[in-house]
């Protein structure tokens, strides 16, 4: 083959300018096509449960739904929108209250969504919890989520009741505490509660946690809800505070007790909070406002809260009657054993809280 | 002529110099300007047009000191017990003269190199774990699974998977290079086989220590997944620190002042290491 330097030349000229348009368009931020929306949820059995009302949505409006799944913490999500914005790749992100709060905090990220198809059948008490200053509702909400105490029943001596039976010599190194991002501290508002404080006076608690740590009953400091799951599920540790869907996977494993209904303890309480979509201002927020009721919908509200084992916050849809014993959903269970956490004074303090664990708590688990 | 060479050197460095300033220096820049902001407990990242120093003070309380500690601490025990594992391993695989075994050995130090990271410390973590094959050795030592011991442990045998393969292939590659016939010869004259050893091979391969030693100590330093598994979030590494800041409490200055830190002290360890390798050379060759 002749090949002179002038060709060569051309060649390499084409195939640098080829790979740079190849490059360029691999260096832009990821979005999606204009016939699809992204949506940020759960991996497991949330994003399973979310596809049937994908399937259907895709059906009816040929948009498609492009997963993107929470690594570890919802709280993650807030970072990468922060790092994109104003550029939108993320359309509905799903979570809970601490990262709506967050996200209602930064301006002009969230869409209104009171327009959603369905939302007037959302008990109003939930929908109103997510209103910004001007009365517009922010967060589309499809779950009352639980979060509560619970021990393996076959690696505890006697059984646990109240927060002080969790200093029982027997339970050494049994225990597994949450990192304070998990949850939001709210197995230690549970304990501020039980010695007569709350979130708004959280010391009762903080000494109490302090108590625990010296024990020597800590086995491990749990940074998810994998973590949480392996680690009963193995024999690490036996007991810990985790969520209604966490608990219905652990118990189908290993024999376990949940305290959830602990009429002897002012803290065991099972903690309720929303689950929803927050619906991003973008060039897809009509298409995601579409797809968000067609989450609301009864039947695959439904679906989802029975799979994902939690109660669905769509009135018109009912609670999964076998997971009667993992939910807080009778208006009479609610008051007896439910706690709403205040929880934009909550995400207001998680900073200082969390100095708080770091520096009083951490060094005593470490034994320093 | 040596000015035009001087030029085209330049000009060799370019795409070099280039590359580091995009991917390198100024994400470390953005950090540093990061690390000044003000954060606002609820709020994402730091507040733009505000600045502070308090990212910085609020790590001289002691329970970060105790995080920086376990960073260092683990990363030197790591590459000490790495650099007396890999290093008769280097010089068992040097000399061995059937190349089959050579080829073998190897061929399994790289395949852990590919193996996934994750993978391996869950393995580990199965492994010593209350139903794992490691957990009787450790009750036969009197070690309990819930003692800080036997986290201390379970990380440095994690950390010692991760720098074992690259630390013997570094020390490999140095000890290729010295002539194994010097041993003989201080034999024949007389010296013992130890003392030949140590005054030949071991002593020209101080360099590729040196570098092995630096290579171990930044893959420990800066490990994540194995103190975040197997430390089980009671021993936690400067690196989980800046993680959790970053995504979970989304207070990235104060994470990117733990950042700034880390590296800091991390450069000036490894500066002074090589300034004191440095002098003992002089004083050698003097």
């Amino acid at each position: 083959m002749d090949y002179n330097r002038r060709k060569l030349l051309k060649d390499a000229g084409v195939a640098a300018i080829g790979l740079s348009a190849g490059t360029s368009a691999w260096l832009k931020p990821a979005r999606a096509a204009a016939e699809s929306i992204v949506a940020v949820t759960w991996g497991g059995p949330h994003v399973k449960a979310n596809q049937a009302a994908a399937d259907d949505f895709t059906k009816t409006t040929g948009i498609d739904v492009v997963w993107e799944l929470h690594e570890g913490a919802s709280t993650n999500i807030l970072s990468k929108i922060k790092a994109m914005w104003p550029t939108v790749r993320h359309d509905l992100v799903q979570a809970t209250d601490p990262v709506f709060y967050s996200m209602m905090k930064e301006d002009g990220w969230l869409a209104d969504v009171d327009d959603v198809e369905g939302m007037a059948d959302v008990h109003p008490k939930m929908v109103d919890t997510f209103r910004d200053a001007n009365g517009k509702a922010k967060v589309v909400p499809v779950l009352i989520g639980t979060t509560y105490y619970g021990y393996r029943t076959d690696m505890v001596s006697s059984p646990i009741r109240k927060m002080e039976d969790l200093l029982d010599p027997s339970l050494k190194g049994k225990i597994g505490i949450l990192d304070p991002s998990l949850y939001t501290c709210l197995p230690y508002v549970a304990m501020a509660l039980e010695f007569g404080g709350s979130e708004h006076n959280m010391e009762p608690g903080w000494e109490f946690l302090k108590k625990l740590a010296e024990s020597g009953n800590v086995g491990q400091v749990l940074k998810s809800d994998v973590d949480t799951i392996n680690a009963l599920t193995t024999g690490s540790i036996a007991v810990a505070y985790t969520g209604i869907g966490n608990w219905g996977k652990i118990s189908k494993s290993v024999p376990t007790t949940l305290c959830n209904r602990m009429p002897e303890s002012k803290g065991m309480k099972a903690f309720l909070f929303t689950l929803g979509w927050a619906i991003t201002n973008g060039p897809r927020t009509a298409e995601a406002k579409r797809f968000a009721s067609f989450l609301l919908k009864p039947e695959h509200n439904q679906q989802y809260a029975a799979d994902v084992t939690a109660s669905p916050a769509n009135s018109k849809a009912k609670a999964a009657p076998e997971l009667e014993n993992l939910l807080i959903s009778t208006a009479e269970d609610i008051d007896r054993y439910g706690y709403f956490p205040d929880f934009p004074y909550i995400t207001s303090q998680m900073e200082s809280w969390t100095q708080r664990f770091e520096t009083e708590i951490m060094p005593i688990i470490r034994g320093r | 002529m040596t000015r035009a060479r001087s030029s085209a050197a330049l000009l060799l460095l370019f795409p070099a110099a280039a590359v580091f300033s995009v991917l390198y220096l100024s994400p470390l820049v953005m950090t540093l300007r990061e690390s000044l902001k003000v954060h606002e407990s609820g709020s994402i990242g730091g507040t733009p047009g505000t600045w502070t120093l308090s990212n910085y003070s609020d790590l001289l309380h002691s329970a970060y000191g105790n995080v920086l500690f376990d960073t260092f601490f683990f990363g030197v025990v790591a590459t000490l017990i790495s650099l007396t594992v890999s290093y008769p391993l280097a010089y068992y695989i040097n000399g061995v003269r059937r190349i089959w075994i050579r080829k073998s050995v190897l061929t399994l130090l790289v395949a852990m190199l590919f193996s996934g990271g994750v993978v391996r410390v869950y393995a580990i973590a199965l492994a010593v774990g209350p139903a794992g094959f490691l957990a009787p050795l450790f009750s036969a030592a009197g070690i309990s699974p819930n003692a800080i011991l036997f986290l201390e442990i379970s990380l440095i045998i994690g950390l010692l998977n991760f720098t074992i393969p690259i630390v013997t292939i570094t020390l490999l590659s140095a000890i290729k290079n010295i002539d194994m016939h010097l041993e003989d010869a201080a034999q024949t004259l007389g010296a013992p086989r130890w003392v030949a050893f140590f005054d030949t091979t071991f002593r020209l391969s101080i360099e590729g220590l040196i570098s092995a030693s630096i290579l171990s100590f930044a893959i420990c330093v800066s490990a994540f997944v194995v103190p975040m598994i197997l430390g089980r979030g009671i021993i936690v590494f400067a690196t989980n620190l800046i993680f959790s800041r970053f995504a979970e409490v989304t207070n990235h200055p104060s994470g990117a002042a733990i950042a700034i830190v880390l590296l800091l002290i991390s450069v000036v360890i490894i500066y002074g290491f090589l300034r004191l390798f440095a002098k003992r050379e002089q004083r050698a060759a003097a």
